[in-house]
């Protein structure tokens, strides 16, 4: 069951200001087209971009190139179900994607959709629950996102 | 981008139900469900079902 908890209990905060907290959607539960049944543990989006200096004659940086604008994120889930196999299954099955759809974020950057990077992880331990760990980006330019997120070429 | 979004939830749900593996691989490379599951699930896991041939040798 994807999103905060199956109970929705909102935390109360109290004070002058309000503060972020925890994971949040907009209003409709948080979907990811690709990973069915989890729980979230953690979710860090980092911008980045690639960055080229250029000197001038005397090796002093003059000039800075920026390309490929892009998200990286790191998510951390708990695979779950209604049955312990159905939890099972959802751990291989993040095994299997290569790119997710993920809709109703609060905060919107984390919403579109994502290019599973090389290092998809699951963790199993005696004493706690099993969490899969998986590398996404998105770039920014949408064609360009588009273009790497799509199906994998034929012949 | 909503009809896309979900197209492609409906083919996913149908694809989760389907029990084998071969079942998977034959359902991702149906010419109608690639555009869509071959961007979310990897060709590397479920690959395209080998060409069916017509079997050429009898037992007598």
């Amino acid at each position: 069951m994807p999103g905060p908890s199956p109970l929705n209990i909102a935390e109360q905060q109290v004070g002058a200001v309000a503060y972020l907290y925890g994971i949040t959607n907009s209003g409709a539960q948080i979907t990811m087209a690709g990973i069915d049944s989890f729980e979230f543990d953690s979710d860090e989006l980092t911008l980045t971009w690639d960055e080229k200096q250029n000197k001038d004659t005397t090796g002093n940086v003059q000039n800075l190139t920026k390309t490929n604008f892009r998200y990286e994120r790191a998510l951390k889930v708990f695979p779950s179900g209604a049955t312990r196999a159905a939890a099972a299954n959802a751990a291989g099955e993040t095994l299997t994607v290569t790119s997710v759809v993920i809709a109703n974020y609060k905060v919107a950057a984390f919403n579109g959709t994502w290019r599973v990077k090389s290092g998809t992880k699951i963790s199993l331990k005696m004493d706690d629950n099993a969490a899969c760990d998986l590398n996404m980006e998105r770039y920014l330019d949408a064609t360009q996102n588009a273009a790497l997120t799509g199906a994998a070429i034929v012949g | 981008m909503a009809e896309k979004t979900d197209k492609l939830a409906e083919l996913i749900k149908q694809f989760r139900a389907l029990k084998t593996h071969e079942e998977k691989c034959a359902f991702l490379h149906h010419a109608d469900n690639y555009q869509h599951l071959g961007a979310i699930y990897s060709v590397a896991h479920y690959p395209k079902p080998a060409a069916k041939t017509e079997e050429t040798t009898k037992t007598k």
